[in-house]
């Protein structure tokens, strides 16, 4: 393999200095590869698609298109260099993208003592982030993404109820908020790019703030909510409840940033229906991450783990709809 | 058969074992010392959960009962039998499930639903994860 990887990085001019593993997760596999390029070094990081995938997920040639339309965008991001079809495996594509250095570890991104200027930044440099990556819409890029063919929230209950419907087990919980989400369908309907994945955890960030947003396989054509939404969703609060943007800020400087930005309007009721959208799609996810242990297509201890904590997000789920608004 | 110590007992034992001899041991292997954590949390989870499996289950039954009277009088709650105690709350919870999913409840039915599946998840939450804020923006 690593010969493999050295011989596409001497055809772009390159030398392979060194390559370290990292820790990848269910979709790819990732590296840190040091490299000596026109005399200088240079790291890159090396994304490749992994054996298993997860529902929802995209390969990495589409990755790295996405990636090129919001770096097009203006979106902060690390930029991809190389796209090599069958790098690590003849099935597995993978490309080469900047090194970002800074910190990306949700616990520490809430807490570190020296990221605190960096979070009063985050949430208007993520608002507006999000508002340049809104522009982009089937009607303006030939991404290889589906366009939806019903709308955002109508696709995301449908999704959601073919998820629990695979399931084995049963999930009360989930049955009655779905019903409670289709008796109160949000009636804006706007497609755009959304990053899929957009939360505390995914995105690097330095004392001076946001310095790129990373992890794109969860990327598709849906609604601006769906990005605005999640990173309120309580597990990516990283602990610190009383900060619903990402366990870092309150809703109101972000909301406003991006209504400023985008000239959208943030629509609380809509806001509310989306993160409880996102509590059930980590609910059944981490049910979803157990069954993948239990069918023998991994042994991490952490999979079995996680598929208890779905009562968490449930839990969160129901809060919301008692409470009927966002905190 | 063999009772005493009892399972919980046992796994509180493994627990206390992997926090107090294995997990400082393995200092230079951080990700191995987080799943050894993940292990020890998992065993006394299961403590508690075994602990307290029998309040849990009547407070479930309880309430399921007064929403399904005639679906729960037809299952074999009151077994003494524990695996055929639990399928039947399985299926009892399978019925809630299909009656959501086929009917729209008034609001009062709604609101009583609610209640009983906000109880039962706090009541899993208190055993499974203390850590949990259950009080918090309810």
């Amino acid at each position: 393999m690593e010969d493999r990887i050295r011989a596409a990085v001497e055809r772009h001019g390159a030398s392979l200095t060194s390559l370290k593993p990292l820790h990848g997760g269910a979709c790819q596999e990732n590296f840190k590869v040091e490299l000596t390029h026109d005399g200088a070094p240079l790291t890159l990081a090396l994304r490749s698609d992994a054996k298993t995938s997860l529902p929802g997920s995209i390969k990495r040639r589409a990755e790295f298109e996405v990636i090129r339309a919001a770096t097009a965008a203006g979106v902060r991001t690390p930029g991809v260099r190389w796209l090599e079809p069958g790098l690590l495996r003849d099935d597995a594509d993978a490309y080469f993208l900047d090194w970002v250095p800074g910190e990306a570890i949700g616990r520490r991104v809430v807490r570190n003592p020296e990221l605190s200027a960096a979070r009063e930044k985050l949430p208007v440099q993520l608002a507006q982030t999000l508002a340049k990556l809104h522009t982009v819409t089937p009607a303006t890029t030939t991404l290889p993404l589906p366009v939806p063919s019903t709308t955002p929230a109508r696709k995301a209950l449908d999704e959601l109820r073919a998820m629990m419907n695979g399931m084995p087990g049963v999930y009360p919980a989930v049955h009655f908020a779905l019903a409670w989400l289709s008796q109160r369908m949000p009636s804006e309907t706007e497609v755009v790019l959304v990053h899929g994945d957009f939360r505390t955890g995914n995105f690097m960030v330095t004392p001076d703030g946001l310095a790129g947003v990373l992890d794109w396989e969860f990327a598709h054509f849906g609604s601006p909510y769906e990005d605005l939404s999640w990173i309120s969703v309580r597990d990516w609060r990283f602990n610190r409840l009383d900060q619903p943007i990402g366990g870092f800020a309150a809703r109101a400087p972000f909301y406003a940033a991006y209504e400023a930005a985008s000239g959208r309007r943030v629509d609380e009721a809509t806001a509310l229906w989306w993160e409880i959208v996102g509590n059930l799609r980590w609910a059944l996810g981490s049910v979803h991450q157990g069954e993948r242990y239990l069918s023998g297509e991994q042994t991490d201890l952490e999979l079995i783990a996680i598929a208890r904590r779905n009562v968490e997000m449930e839990f969160e789920a129901l809060r919301l709809i008692r409470r009927g608004r966002l905190d | 058969m063999q009772h005493r110590p009892d399972h919980p007992t046992l796994l509180d034992a493994v627990a206390q074992f992997l926090l107090g001899e294995v997990s400082p041991k393995l200092e230079a292997d951080k990700a191995l010392q987080f799943r050894a954590l993940i292990a020890a949390n998992l065993a006394s989870v299961i403590a508690n959960e075994l602990r307290t499996e029998a309040t849990r289950f009547d407070a479930e039954a309880a309430r399921l009962r007064r929403l399904l009277p005639a679906e729960a009088s037809a299952l074999p709650l009151d077994s003494v039998d524990r695996a055929t105690r639990l399928h039947a709350l399985e299926q009892l919870n399978r019925a809630l499930a299909a009656k959501l999913e086929a009917e729209t409840l008034s609001p009062e039915a709604q609101a009583h639903v609610l209640e009983h599946l906000f109880t039962t998840a706090k009541e899993t939450l208190e055993v499974t994860n203390p850590r949990f804020d259950l009080t918090y923006g309810t």
